[in-house]
């Protein structure tokens, strides 16, 4: 993968990279769980979906998150920022 | 697919699956193409991993909750299945079988009877309903339906508070039954049933015996 345009300033992009990758897989799986008890509207699947299938889409969006924070920058803007207060 | 109509009944599960189809379908590409991590991707990646499963969570969660309503659901573990067997039977007299004819509720009869009511009505029945499949998971889960139909028991006795939702106590044409008011004190205060032997029979026979009443 290239991150020609918007180098990481914290992460390197092996690590975003993988961290993005895993964010999608466990999107994908989170997915599935949920819809599967549309299709299949049985306690199992249901209850599944409702707990796993959204833990793993909430942390895929957590990751997601924290890979966008570190790629802007926003920690250490924030970090400036309150010291620019507190002085 | 001739018979499919999008209506109320599944249009969230439709939105569901569409959303997370579309979720599936960006976050693939963006796992097969590994575009760089612009502006554009991260507006992608936005809308694949939080706009549309929020959405396709949001919808499947109602529709997860419809559908632990109806009776098909209940009848999912073996031990209920004489009871929905009997429910959806056009011959039988109980009284879960009279509910199911109804028109508005019939497909819901099981929630629509055994729900509790109140403020955290729902909760409540929801955190029985946990406790149900906890039980089934980990005790009936295998054991045959002669055995279950022994030892398996509601957890308390059927509140008579949950008939009078629709059947009011109070009406004239109500009262006008002098068995009715005969035993009206014993009936608000739980300590006859009405869905007993001697008043409206059993709601499920096939725990109980025979239909003997009304």
């Amino acid at each position: 993968m290239k991150f020609s345009a918007h180098p990481a300033p914290h992460l390197p992009p092996t690590r975003r990279d993988r961290v993005l990758r895993v964010a999608c897989v466990l999107a994908l799986l989170g997915l599935a769980l949920m819809i599967w008890g549309i299709f299949v509207p049985t306690p199992m699947p249901i209850l599944i979906g409702l707990s796993v299938g959204q833990a793993m889409g909430t942390s895929s969006f957590v990751l997601y998150l924290i890979v966008l924070a570190t790629d802007l920058g926003i920690r250490k803007k924030l970090v400036r920022a309150g010291r620019t207060e507190k002085s | 697919m001739s018979n499919f109509s999008l209506d109320e009944h599944n249009a969230l599960s439709v939105l569901a699956v569409v959303a997370a189809t579309c979720a599936a379908l960006i976050v693939v590409g963006y796992l097969v193409k590994r575009p760089p991590l612009d502006a554009v991707t991260r507006r992608m990646l936005f809308v694949g991993l939080c706009v549309l499963p929020i959405t396709a969570a949001l919808s499947a969660n109602v529709q997860g909750y419809k559908a632990t309503q109806q009776r098909s659901f209940c009848a999912s573990c073996h031990v209920m299945i004489p009871h929905a067997r009997d429910a959806e039977d056009p011959n039988s007299k109980s009284l879960a079988a009279i509910h199911a004819r109804n028109a508005y509720f019939g497909k819901d009869n099981c929630y629509a009877c055994h729900a509790d009511y109140g403020l955290f009505g729902t909760v409540v029945t929801k955190l029985g309903g946990m406790r149900h499949v906890w039980l089934y998971v980990t005790q009936y889960r295998k054991m045959p339906l002669a055995e279950a139909r022994e030892k398996i028991h509601l957890v308390k006795p059927y509140p008579n508070e949950n008939c009078m939702q629709c059947h009011t106590a109070t009406a004239p044409r109500w009262l006008a039954i002098k068995d009715h008011t005969a035993a009206r004190e014993d009936v608000l205060a739980n300590r006859i049933s009405c869905a007993s032997s001697g008043c409206h029979g059993w709601a499920h026979p096939t725990t109980k015996g025979p239909v003997t009443a009304p």
